[in-house]
């Protein structure tokens, strides 16, 4: 799952060399952060998060698959 | 995109030069000529060549369709991705097995996965190109039915001479439910609400009472 995140978000950047992904396991959740150049935030975001809930959309089909809970955040680092 | 610049006496032999390596044909580039003139010793001998630039032309459905199929592989989905080029959008379809999880409720995945797509391959792009991602043909049979709904529930409206309230849809099958009612007479449509629950109404034409 990691590595669509991945490749959506470097897809969608000015920056894709900036991109970092990471995935966690907390309580039986998957946290997938996302860190973008900070120029990048709002081509993650979208227009009212339209971007960011379109691909939250999208891993969560695959979660619901797998029996697992993913979430997806984007990180300020 | 991927560009080669060939020097050569005439513009034939720089353009086959050029082309030669990158291994395509004319139609599948763009080609710029220039002329250079080179002054040889006390402004004499001037020799002229031609410098010509052949920029591949992009093809956007393949590029469409190589980003979908990685995205698929990423999901661990194994399916096939076929391209249509239609006059005015590019549509992909999706074929394999077991493929409900890319719909999703009302089509939300697809719609989703469909926005993802149209960004990515149209960043950077100046005319942007339309695309439509489709799953075993579910929007095809999707807009079937909800044309034949539609004609179903206006013909209620009609007879019963009362408005009827449609579940929530997404704009563009709303849209499918306007357009085809917008000969029908008797009835006009109009949506109500707030999205994601914006639903269509259908209600009798109020001029006959």
């Amino acid at each position: 799952m990691k590595d669509l995140v991945l490749q959506v978000t470097k897809a969608l950047v000015d920056h894709p060399e900036d991109v970092i992904v990471e995935e966690f396991e907390r309580n039986n959740q998957t946290l997938i952060e996302i860190t973008v150049n900070p120029e990048d935030v709002g081509k993650i975001i979208g227009k009212q998060g339209r971007i960011i809930k379109a691909l939250r959309t999208v891993v969560k089909s695959c979660a619901m698959r797998d029996n697992k809970k993913v979430a997806v955040e984007l990180t300020n680092r | 995109m991927k560009s080669v610049e060939k020097v050569a006496k005439t513009k034939e032999e720089a353009l086959a030069e050029a082309l030669k390596e990158l291994g395509v044909t004319e139609d599948k580039v763009n080609v710029e000529v220039f002329e250079e003139v080179t002054k040889g010793l006390l402004g004499l001998l001037t020799t002229k060549a031609y410098r010509v630039k052949v920029t591949m032309k992009e093809d956007v459905g393949q590029a469409a369709g190589l980003f979908l199929r990685e995205m698929l592989v990423n999901m661990g989905i194994p399916a096939q991705v076929e391209i249509f080029k239609r006059k005015d959008n590019i549509t992909l379809n999706i074929n394999g097995k077991d493929l409900g999880i890319l719909i999703g409720k009302h089509g939300q995945t697809l719609d989703a996965l469909q926005y993802l797509v149209n960004l990515a391959v149209n960043k950077d792009r100046t005319e942007k190109e339309r695309i439509i991602i489709d799953v075993e043909g579910y929007r095809r049979r999707r807009e079937e039915t909800l044309r034949r709904l539609a004609l179903k529930v206006a013909d209620k409206v009609k007879r019963e001479h009362r408005r009827e309230v449609l579940e929530p849809m997404s704009p563009h099958e709303r849209r499918i439910i306007h357009s085809t009612l917008q000969g029908y007479k008797e009835v006009f449509t109009y949506s109500e609400g707030v999205e994601p629950y914006r639903h269509v109404i259908i209600s009798p034409q109020e001029n006959d009472s």
